[in-house]
């Protein structure tokens, strides 16, 4: 029997501000844990699974963050593939208390990225990995990296920039919606044509913004999540994968959502037709396009007119990143754990003007690293119990 | 130096101090005589001030703080008026438990002071305003090009000019990091309020306490004509310009001992009043 459709996510904590100068990544893990286990009606000593990862904790942060939460779990997760981690930490999550190792499993991630005036876009794509020998010293960024991509799709596609800024526009309407985003002034198809490049052919708004923030995530068995406070959201299906360990092997349009995907959808039992909208890691306005391609939601080279004239937007074919998403709601590093957040508060549902009608099944998946270079995969499927 | 945080209706707010550091939530150990609060310009944060109350701090009690919005203060959003800016220093005032400080304001931080300084004339014991003519000369093509940079449409500009020509290199580094510390929406926004204020402002007349203008030397000489027509305007003030030698807008870091020179003849005659 599959593990999957066995455990479900009882609570979940979005940290609110955007800019918090005042608080460490620490700080912020542990507010969210207190608010997402009180959102599951747990408290910390219920808590014996520890899952997180972070851009700026050490190879020994988990360990220090249960000392500072002055818990001793019985089963500790640091993975860190990217941002795309926590989605990834669901699943495992899932699969260790299916197998007994735990119970109550803790995802949790914090950073002050917009404090420390971390650039996260234009840092040297691959760093000093031996895969990007032959990148990095050419001065590859992460941003060129995406932009190369984007620039490959409209060579092989005809994808137009202004399909790509649709995308933006869509996600930056869905901000306006949300009181704790950070951007929430709409925007128009212009605006992002008109503001300046960055990478060509990616505008400053074809990326996402640099916040402060963290999230926290409370996994249990289905079971013990049908007694808890809130209506538990199920996992139906997961997958993970990596791709493009270097550039153009294999080729550039093909992500590891493909492998991820697919595996996700088969453990689930669903096609991309049966998803009622999806979180999908938005670093840049191509990584969308690409990922709902790569997911199956339509075929390659489809994408641009996919996304294009609200085709994403909330009352569009599929609505996408209901949140604002990385590109104008936060992004503070590693977006994960927001994708899965987003998903779960939709499937309970009440949010308002930005609740997307009829939302019973979902989909997550994040992207962490380098599209085109090295990049990880993690799909989640997600179901209203 | 240190630093801690203040809470205002749950807003964090960085306040840098001399003295030695105190338990959260406690004010900073005060020295006798008068104490000197500075007021950060427009876009920036307390931190151009870090070298002036290091010259000063060895016989006075200096503070500093960012306001929401600017530096590592909390909020997205900067204050849309003056005047919320100047309760907002009473109120920093007020928590450390000082009377009737020494303010030195520069460019917006000026304007913050002339409220205060206007609004409860008996609550300051003197004013040192300086780079106020270039605030004075804000204009519609500065604040265009700052909507922009907010658009995404612009690059953030750096102006050379704000240190003197021929500085240091580290001065120069120094004027850029100091300028991409805040986002640029408060800057937007300070601009916004900086015009406002001297379209609105009536107190001159209420300013009673002993006020200083002082400039950088390699200033242009419209930005400094601006501010001694400014000071002529105020009665009872020193109508003239004290300039500083090699030091433009951002002299409280270019020239900081020459300043700390005249903000303590501020505080010596503030005492002796």
């Amino acid at each position: 029997m599959s593990y999957c459709g066995q455990f479900a996510i009882a609570g979940v904590h979005e940290y609110e501000s955007r800019w918090s100068p005042d608080k460490t990544s620490f700080q912020i893990m542990g507010e969210c844990t207190r608010d997402a286990l009180a959102d599951a009606g747990l408290s910390l000593s219920d808590v014996d699974g520890l899952f997180g990862a972070s851009m700026t904790m050490g190879a020994m942060g988990m360990v220090q963050f249960a000392e500072y939460l002055n818990v001793k779990p019985r089963y500790l997760d640091g993975t860190n593939i990217g941002g795309s981690s926590f989605v990834s930490h669901v699943a495992h999550a899932g699969a260790a208390i299916h197998a007994g190792l735990c119970d109550v499993a803790l995802i949790v991630y914090g950073s002050t990225a917009a404090s420390d005036a971390m650039a996260i876009g234009t840092g040297n794509a691959g760093g000093r990995d031996p895969s990007a020998a032959f990148v990095s010293p050419y001065g590859m960024t992460l941003v060129s990296s995406y932009a190369m991509v984007a620039r490959r799709h409209m060579h092989e596609f005809g994808t137009t920039s202004e399909q790509l800024a649709d995308i933006a526009v869509s996600t930056r309407h869905h901000a306006s919606l949300n009181p704790h985003a950070k951007m929430r002034q709409p925007i128009t198809r212009e605006d992002v044509l008109e503001s300046r490049v960055i990478a060509d052919p990616l505008h400053l708004l074809d990326c996402c913004i640099i916040s402060d923030g963290g999230g926290a995530i409370i996994v249990t068995s289905l079971e013990r999540a049908r007694d808890l406070r809130q209506t538990p959201v199920a996992i139906l299906g997961s997958g993970e994968s990596v791709a493009h360990r270097e550039i153009g092997a294999p080729d550039l349009m093909t992500m590891a959502a493909r492998q991820s995907g697919e595996q996700a959808f088969a453990m689930a039992g669903l096609t991309p037709a049966q998803i009622d909208f999806c979180t999908i890691y938005d670093s840049f306005t191509i990584t969308v396009l690409l990922t709902l391609e790569n997911l199956g939601f339509c075929k390659a080279g489809e994408g641009g007119a996919f996304v294009e004239n609200g085709g994403i937007g909330l009352g569009g074919r599929l609505p996408t990143n209901p949140d604002g998403g990385g590109l104008s709601s936060n992004h503070s590093g590693m977006r994960g754990i927001f994708l899965v957040i987003e998903a779960v508060r939709q499937l309970r549902g009440g949010l308002g003007e930005r609740q997307v009608e009829g939302a019973e099944v979902a989909l997550a998946h994040g992207t962490g690293g380098y599209l085109g270079l090295m990049h990880s995969g993690a799909t989640l499927i997600l179901k209203k119990d | 130096m240190p630093e801690k945080y203040l809470r205002r209706d749950g807003l964090p707010l960085l306040l840098r101090h001399t003295g030695p550091t105190t338990l959260p939530e406690q004010p900073p150990q005060a020295l006798t005589g008068p104490t000197v609060l500075c007021l950060h310009d427009a876009g920036l944060q307390s931190s151009i001030f870090s070298d002036l109350m290091t010259a000063l701090g060895q016989d006075l009690t200096c503070l500093s703080f960012d306001l929401p919005g600017h530096g590592r203060s909390g909020s997205l959003d900067a204050l849309p008026s003056v005047r919320e800016m100047a309760e907002i220093a009473t109120w920093i005032a007020s928590w450390c438990r000082i009377e009737r400080p020494i303010l030195v304001g520069h460019g917006m931080g000026a304007l913050v002071a002339l409220e205060w300084a206007s609004r409860q004339p008996d609550a300051v014991g003197g004013l040192v305003l300086c780079g106020l003519g270039r605030t004075l000369g804000l204009d519609d093509k500065t604040i265009e090009i700052m909507r922009q940079v907010t658009c995404g449409k612009a690059p953030r500009p750096f102006d050379p000019t704000r240190v003197a020509k021929d500085c240091a290199p580290e001065l120069m580094k120094r004027a850029y990091m100091e300028g991409i510390a805040t986002d640029p929406r408060a800057t937007l926004v300070d601009f916004e309020a900086s015009r406002r204020f001297f379209d609105d402002f009536e107190g001159k007349d209420a300013v009673v306490c002993p006020t200083r203008f002082i400039d950088g030397a390699a200033e242009s000489n419209e930005a400094r004509e601006r501010a001694e027509k400014f000071a002529r305007s105020m009665t009872g003030v020193q109508a003239t310009v004290d300039l500083v030698e090699d030091a433009a807008h951002y002299l409280p870091f270019e020239q900081p001992e020459a300043l700390a020179i005249r903000v303590r003849e501020m505080a010596n005659a503030a005492e002796a009043a």
